[in-house]
C-alpha cells in the first residue's frame, strides 16, 4: 500500500479506518522513512496550533466590521427569533380558529338548512313521489301517495 | 426558531387534514317504522321523534327495523331494516353537506331512489307505500 501524506495526516489525526489504522502503524514502526514523515506532519501540526497569526488591518476590513456592527445591531438576534416564534403562533392560532370555526358554522347553519331532494323516483305502478318540507317538523319529507307495496312486487 | 416555526405549521396542518379526512365518512341512521290508524301506545323507541311523526295522519308508530350504516365516499352500502333492503351510498362531502343516494328496496321491488343533500340535525323521511293497513316510513338521520 502506498502511504499518501493525505493517509498519514488522517492516521496522525486518528480518522482512518480500522484496517487502515492498523496497517499504517505497522508500516510507520517498520519504515523510518515513513517515520521521519509522520514526524514531519506531527511537528507542522503543532506549529500551526501554537503560531497566531496577526490579520493586518485594512480599510476594507474595517468598512467589514462597522457593516456587520451595524447589521447586528439592526436586527438583533433574539428580536428575529422571537418574531419566528410570534409569527408560528399567530398563524398556528389562525388555523385552529378556522378549523373550530368550520364545524360549528356548520351546527348554526342547521336551524337554518333543510334536507335538499336533488332527485326522486320509484318503480312502483302508479307511484308520484311529492316533496315538501315540514319547517315546523325541521324535516323534509318524500312521500309516496296511493302505492300499495304489494302492487309493485 | 424556524424550524420551531415550520414544526408548528406542519403540526397544525396535520392536524387540520385528519379532521379533514374525518369528514370522508358519514354515519347514517335509518329507522323503519310502520304507522296505522290502530289505537295504541306507540313505540317507546320513536319517543325522540314523536313530537314530528304525531303530524302525520296515523294514530300509532311501530318501529320495525332501525340500523346506523357508516358510509365512505363512492361506496354502497346495503342494509336490511325491518325486512326492508336499503342501498346507501354517500357521493361527496362539502361543506359539512352529505350528499347521499338511497335506494329503498322491497324483495325485489325499488320502491324510491333519492339523492338528498343532507347534513346532521336535518334528518329526511320518505314514506307513503302501503302493506294491507301499515304505511312505512323511513328516517335517514345523517349523524
Amino acid at each position: 500500500m502506498k502511504i499518501t501524506d493525505k493517509i498519514l495526516s488522517g492516521w496522525l489525526d486518528d480518522n482512518l479506518k480500522p484496517k487502515q489504522m492498523t496497517a499504517v502503524s505497522a508500516a510507520v514502526q517498520s519504515d523510518p522513512e515513513l517515520q521521519a514523515r509522520a514526524d514531519a506532519l506531527r511537528a507542522v501540526g503543532a506549529m500551526l496550533r501554537e503560531e497566531s497569526f496577526e490579520v493586518p488591518v485594512t480599510a476594507e476590513r474595517l468598512v467589514q466590521d462597522v457593516r456587520r456592527e451595524i447589521r447586528l445591531k439592526d436586527s438583533p438576534k433574539p428580536r428575529g427569533s422571537l418574531r419566528w416564534v410570534l409569527a408560528g403562533a399567530v398563524a398556528c392560532a389562525c388555523l385552529v380558529l378556522v378549523a373550530v370555526w368550520i364545524p360549528s358554522t356548520g351546527e348554526d347553519r342547521v336551524a337554518v338548512f333543510q334536507t335538499e331532494i336533488e332527485y326522486v323516483d320509484s318503480e312502483l305502478s302508479g307511484a308520484s313521489p311529492m316533496v315538501y318540507t315540514d319547517y315546523e317538523a325541521g324535516w323534509t319529507i318524500v312521500w309516496l301517495d296511493d302505492v300499495e307495496l304489494g302492487s309493485g312486487i | 426558531m424556524k424550524r420551531i416555526f415550520y414544526i408548528l405549521v406542519c403540526l397544525t396542518f396535520f392536524g387540520l387534514s385528519g379532521h379533514v379526512a374525518a369528514q370522508e365518512t358519514v354515519r347514517v341512521r335509518v329507522q323503519l317504522i310502520a304507522a296505522d290508524q290502530a289505537e295504541g301506545p306507540s313505540d317507546a323507541a320513536l319517543s325522540g321523534l314523536m313530537s314530528k311523526l304525531q303530524r302525520m295522519p296515523y294514530k300509532r308508530f311501530q318501529q320495525k327495523g332501525s340500523k346506523t350504516v357508516t358510509l365512505s365516499a363512492g361506496k354502497n352500502v346495503k342494509a336490511g331494516v325491518g325486512g326492508h333492503t336499503m342501498n346507501l351510498k354517500l357521493e361527496s362531502v362539502q361543506s359539512g353537506r352529505a350528499r347521499v343516494h338511497v335506494n329503498w328496496m322491497r324483495g325485489r321491488a325499488s320502491v324510491v331512489n333519492i339523492t338528498a343533500v343532507t347534513q346532521p340535525g336535518s334528518p329526511f323521511v320518505c314514506g307513503g307505500p302501503r302493506e294491507g293497513n301499515l304505511t312505512w316510513i323511513a328516517v335517514f338521520s345523517v349523524q
